[in-house]
């Protein structure tokens, strides 16, 4: 089982003890706080492979047609790199790599379409792995996991809202406010709840993120199999972040311990299982079929 | 080249059979499994039947979404459901999962299958993927320019669907999960609260931006009536209103306007758009916009200063007529000397002033107050069932 997070800084990298190393480019990762540059690519790249660990190139913005060519321009620049996975929401990519008799390389990860075993064995069946919804019961992400290509996104803020509406750039358009709100990590919250959330607006649109971090800790225990496990970087500062990794990659050697829980709780306490406990209403009318 | 389609929702059999008669193509309706607007007076089995039957009569067709995204617990009763929606004569199945897709690709017949909205299909490359699969035809997302659809549609052969009116997401369609963390209820299977609707605080270091208003992101409507010509120019297979809520006095106004408009570019190439942009304005009142279709929104396409009340203009639907007097249940009020409009199926926008009002026992009413009540009016022209009626102007004191 891999250990995968995203790098802060490029001068730190071998302070990293991961499996995989994620690596995010401007324009087709969605959000990251930081972007390497093409020479940044090929870089970490040789680093990894020096270093036995996975490079994996983060593509997972949705892809509109005037984005093809660039695109493939991209994919096809990176390519000599053999870079072993790359993480992607747009099937424009899975072509790619279907062409290319590839797509042993992609993980997919457009999460919140992955919810149920049966869907995830689609892109198994391809030797695609994927990158399961963090709003599953634990009960879900367990049978998932008799499958051979299931990630979880076990650690840090849940992006849950992705759009290509510059709403915060809009919003201050409309009210006047003469304040560039891009590029910025600002809070939203809701007039009658106490939580903030994350918001941020970038080149690819805007994103919410949850309020607090999912913790997928003591859970592990029960799974059948993880291909990989991947801590969310995003908006974690680069210590914590360290300190996180390395519990983890204890904890996927075997030391699942409440003393290591208890340390991810020390480095943050604002966190949550999300659904893992609990299931999401559906209101539905009452079947009389 | 076939006929571009015009397809309506329908969230009830009356709505799909007024769907049908005001000049849709097809209708898409959800079944009580599988399907996204739960709240939508979904079709039970009978329905659907009955649905296809009533279709075939006018040579329409029925699609079904099964758009959730399900998790473990909603497959039951897959195979049963998409041999059922066979062998009931729908025509094609809305799918998102792509395990609900592969199962009905691969226990077909005759009916399509089409992808959904939620997979947000922005490219050509995507398009052609999907063609590979099996797939019919692709529902495209709402946030694509004319531009770049005109370059999408000369790159694949794929049938291409794509709204042209009604409630746009804030967020890529299935890419949501406010609701589901605000109010545990599952946006994808359903449940969406609409919470981008809602108004928030916006906080930068602790402190409110605008301690004025709120921070609100919904968006606008869509009304892609501008750009129709261009659209059956370019070859798009399928116009799609957005709506299974909707009544059917939206139903029918909306679906009207747009057969007229498609019909008359089609064999004329000239059509006034200020025209039917005021048809469409009966339909209510919500604020509507072009979209994406320009190119990247800008504050025109949001939705910050909300003032939509719900429209009372519709005020009856015509039950019979004996050539010269009309039963009508009534909708919403009116009075003697209010002048009305009649629209239909076969009637095109024809006025009246309103005489003496009686109801079902003949006796004179000061005014219609009462909704669904039946009441008999003269009429100075020919109507028919299901032709609907408008208040236009209320009479002046």
């Amino acid at each position: 089982m891999m250990l995968i997070s995203e790098i802060k800084n490029i001068d730190n990298i071998n302070k990293y003890n991961l499996d995989g190393i994620i690596i995010s480019y401007k324009p087709f990762s969605t959000t990251a706080d930081f972007y390497a540059s093409f020479e940044e690519i090929e870089y970490i790249n040789d680093y990894c492979h020096n270093n036995n660990i996975a490079s994996i190139l983060k593509v997972d913005k949705i892809i509109e047609q005037k984005e093809m060519d660039e695109l493939y321009e991209f994919l096809d620049s990176v390519h000599p790199l053999s870079i072993d996975y790359y993480i992607f929401s747009d099937m424009a990519v899975l072509s790619y790599f279907k062409e290319k008799n590839m797509l042993n390389k992609l993980i997919y990860s457009a999460k919140t379409l992955i919810c149920s075993y049966n869907d995830a064995l689609f892109y198994s069946d391809m030797g695609i792995k994927v990158i399961v919804s963090n709003e599953l019961t634990l009960e879900s992400i367990v049978k998932m996991s008799e499958l051979d290509n299931i990630i979880i996104d076990g650690y840090g803020y849940s992006n849950i809202f992705y759009s290509k509406r510059k709403l915060l750039s809009l919003y201050s358009e409309a009210k006047n406010l003469n304040k560039n709100l891009k590029n910025k990590v600002l809070q939203i919250r809701e007039e009658t709840r106490k939580e903030n959330q994350p918001i941020i607006e970038n080149e690819n649109g805007t994103f919410i993120y949850t309020s607090s971090k999912y913790l997928f800790f003591k859970e592990l225990l029960e799974l059948k199999n993880l291909f990989m496990f991947k801590i969310e970087a995003f908006m974690i500062n680069e210590n914590d972040l360290l300190e996180v990794i390395n519990i983890y990659k204890k904890a996927l050697e075997g030391e699942v311990t409440k003393e290591n829980y208890l340390k991810l709780i020390n480095i943050d306490s604002n966190i949550t299982s999300s659904f893992l406990y609990k299931k999401p209403m559906i209101l539905k009318e009452k079947n009389n079929e | 080249m076939s006929k571009i389609e015009l397809l309506s929702p329908a969230g009830n059999l009356d709505k799909l059979k007024i769907a049908i008669m005001y000049g849709a193509d097809a209708v898409y309706i959800g079944g009580k499994k599988f399907s996204l607007r739960a709240r939508a007076s979904n079709f039970d089995l009978e329905d659907i039947k009955e649905a296809c039957l009533f279709a075939k009569e006018y040579n329409a067709k029925v699609y079904v979404t099964m758009n959730i995204i399900p998790h473990e617990e909603d497959y039951e009763g897959l195979v049963e459901y998409l041999t059922f929606l066979e062998e009931a004569g729908v025509s094609a199945i809305i799918a998102s999962s792509m395990h609900i897709i592969k199962t009905a690709l691969k226990l077909r017949k005759k009916m399509e299958v089409h992808l959904s909205t939620q997979l947000s299909i922005m490219n050509s490359a995507t398009c052609n993927y999907y063609k590979s699969m099996g797939v019919d035809r692709v529902v495209l997302a709402r946030e694509l320019d004319l531009e770049q659809m005109q370059n999408l549609r000369e790159n694949t052969d794929v049938e291409i669907e794509m709204f042209i009116h009604g409630g746009m997401c804030a967020s890529y369609s299935g890419r949501c999960m406010l609701s589901n963390h605000s109010v545990n209820r599952d946006a994808n299977r359903g449940g969406c609260a609409h919470s981008c609707r809602w108004n928030y605080n916006l906080i930068e270091d602790g402190k409110n931006i605008n301690d004025d208003g709120y921070f609100n992101f919904g968006a606008r409507d869509l009304s892609a009536l501008q750009a129709i010509p261009r659209l059956i120019d370019m070859g798009i297979n399928s116009l799609k209103i957005e709506g299974r809520m909707k009544s059917e006095y939206y139903i029918a106004t909306v679906v009207k306007t747009y057969r007229k408009l498609i019909d008359q570019y089609i064999e004329t190439k000239n059509v006034d758009l200020n025209y039917y942009a005021l048809e469409l304005k009966k339909a209510e009142n919500r604020l509507a916009s072009t979209g994406f279709l320009y190119g990247d929104v800008t504050i025109k396409e949001q939705l910050y200063d909300r003032d939509e009340h719900p429209t009372k203009e519709f005020v009856g639907v015509v039950s019979s007529y004996d050539g010269k007097v009309a039963t009508i249940e009534q909708r919403n009020f009116f009075a003697p000397g209010d002048e009305i409009e009649v629209f239909g199926p076969s009637i095109d926008n024809k006025k009246f002033i309103v005489g003496e009002i009686k109801d079902n026992e003949g006796i004179v009413l000061d005014a219609a107050r009462h909704p669904k009540q039946i009441i008999k009016l003269e009429i100075p022209f020919a109507v028919s069932k299901n032709d609907m009626l408008r208040l236009v102007n209320k009479k002046q004191f």
